[in-house]
């Protein structure tokens, strides 16, 4: 953890953004842990907290764990030991329908935005309501692609895609859109969803720097207009201070910082990396 | 300039051990008891030269008298290889999906299914049709059963490993939306596998067509018994008929399957 007296040194930059009013805890992770192999550990007695609305960012060098952390929050790859709540309910040791009901509520944004690349944004779109189909009433095959929709969701995978400002390539196959446009389904997909938490590993990464700045405002306008928690990975420092109310920095599997992002600086992030 | 010291050329060909040699030598040895028992010469070859100049003057010019019903057999011959075909790929879909390793339900199913398939292509498609004729009779109808055998052994490897070869991206984006098992393999495994399976499909669509022409000769229908009789009968001309039609109908079928490629991959 960064030390007060660091912290209190650390010059805080004026607030780019009003400190959200947090109400009950959306994430609880406690004591998690995660090792490949014996002697490969990855991250050990890893504990935070993501209360509704809060934008975290989630920092760390290469190998730090972010990434396997945040995977490990939805069990995409199964912690070794610890304790994840997702809005007050274990996901450790729960079994697949719970486990599906729960991933149901988060979004998932990944670095290479995972798109189906044969499969046109609005298919890829409503895709994202493959998860709530059970609780909707939804035929999931309806929701395989878009020739199969029903009117209502293709409508509301179009207006997904219209808040991204992408409806006008709502039929352009997702192999034939930019890193940027693919990045930005990939978010609609989530919005399709109704995700209530959204996870995004390094969204930006593999786009250029305008077309990552643009994902990430998209992201930050969602999370203040619409109270979207959002908790985000990434190696880009201007990102973390400029899209954040708080960031949480991993190194040497434990975390190193968990402070308000309007109490830190450039400088107090860059000795992560050193 | 300072005088080097070249070091000796490497040998050309590398003094092979003791055990590369005895196995050089044992396929050798493998190879002439095959020449012998196939009873492989070449004089007997050039002896029958004669013959085969002969039999193909008798083939021309083609006879046009059984055209009808050359015609008709053909239709069947074609019939039987789509219709096995269509089967056999909607059959091997979901046998590929239980032996595609990160797909199936269970080791037991996985292992179960590679068998199976194992059976089914290895077996040929001759053998197959002789134990058709012996359970449905004699007629096309063994033969359709005897292609979709063969087809559900090539698809099912071939699918599943299309299906193994696809991205595990969007896998893990919708498995991470909480979609279940099934739409994740709907939604994500089968678009990025579609280009393989429809290659493999128009690949075993060519494939039947050639097969259901042999199939005849062990009377489960199409065209081949036509042959078989013309052949027996010493009717050349009849036959060479046929084999004309053979040659047309596989050649339009790979045309149509190339066309239907460029279209659809």
């Amino acid at each position: 953890m960064l030390l007060d007296a660091e912290r209190d040194a650390a010059t805080p930059h004026a607030p780019a953004r009003p400190a959200p009013a947090l109400s009950s805890g959306v994430l609880e992770v406690a004591g998690l842990a995660k090792r490949f192999g014996a002697d490969k550990p990855v991250f050990s007695d890893v504990s935070f907290a993501v209360g509704k609305g809060e934008a975290v960012a989630l920092l760390g060098a290469n190998g730090a764990g972010k990434s396997t952390l945040l995977r490990c929050c939805l069990r995409l790859i199964e912690p070794d030991a610890g304790s994840i709540k997702l809005f007050g309910r274990e996901l450790v040791g729960a079994s697949a329908a719970p486990l599906r009901e729960l991933r149901a509520r988060v979004g998932f944004v990944f670095q290479r935005h995972n798109l189906v690349p044969r499969l046109s944004a609005l298919s890829n779109t409503i895709h994202g309501a493959l998860g709530r189909s059970a609780s909707a009433g939804l035929w999931s095959p309806r929701l395989w692609s878009q020739a199969l929709a029903p009117d209502g969701l293709r409508a509301e995978a179009l207006a997904c895609l219209a808040r991204v400002g992408l409806a006008d390539i709502a039929a352009r196959r997702a192999d034939r859109l930019s890193g940027g446009q693919s990045q930005r389904v990939a978010v609609a997909r989530a919005l399709m969803q109704q995700a209530e938490i959204v996870f995004a590993d390094e969204p930006a990464a593999s786009l250029d720097p305008a077309a990552g700045a643009e994902v990430m405002a998209l992201f930050a306008d969602l999370n203040r207009r619409e109270k979207l928690t959002f908790v985000y990975t990434t190696h880009n420092l201007a990102h973390a201070l400029e899209f954040s109310d708080r960031v949480i920095a991993l190194r040497a599997g434990r975390i190193e910082i968990d402070a308000p992002t309007q109490s830190l600086r450039a400088d107090d992030l860059r000795g992560l990396y050193g | 300039m300072a005088d080097r010291s070249v070091p000796a050329l490497p040998p050309r060909f590398e003094r092979p051990g003791l055990l590369a040699f005895v196995l050089w030598v044992a396929a050798g040895a493998l190879f002439v008891s095959a020449l012998r028992g196939t009873g492989f010469s070449a004089t007997e070859f050039f002896h029958g030269i004669p013959n085969i100049v002969r039999i193909v003057g008798e083939m021309f010019p083609p006879s046009p008298d059984r055209l009808a019903k050359v015609g008709w057999a053909l239709l069947e011959t074609f019939q039987m290889a789509l219709v096995g075909t269509a089967a056999g790929v909607a059959l091997s879909l979901p046998l590929a999906i239980l032996a595609t390793r990160h797909l199936t339900p269970h080791p037991v199913f996985y292992h179960a299914a590679r068998a199976l398939i194992a059976l089914f292509r290895t077996v040929p498609d001759l053998v197959w049709a002789l134990i058709f004729v012996v359970a449905v009779g004699l007629g096309p109808f063994a033969g359709t059963l005897a292609i979709m055998i063969d087809k559900i052994g090539f698809c099912g490897r071939f699918f599943a490993e299309a299906m193994e070869e696809a991205d595990r991206n969007p896998q893990e984006a919708l498995r991470a939306i909480g979609a279940g098992r099934v739409s994740v393999i709907a939604a994500a495994v089968l678009p990025a596998a579609l280009p393989s399976m429809v290659n493999t499909s128009l690949f075993s669509l060519e494939k039947a067509t050639r097969s259901s022409v042999v199939l005849g000769l062990v009377g489960a229908g199409g065209i081949g018994i036509e042959l078989q009789v013309s052949m027996e009968l010493f009717r050349y001309a009849e036959a060479s008929t046929i084999i004309i039609a053979i040659f047309a109908l596989v050649i339009a079928v790979e045309r149509f399957s190339a066309w239907l490629r460029r279209r659809m991959i």
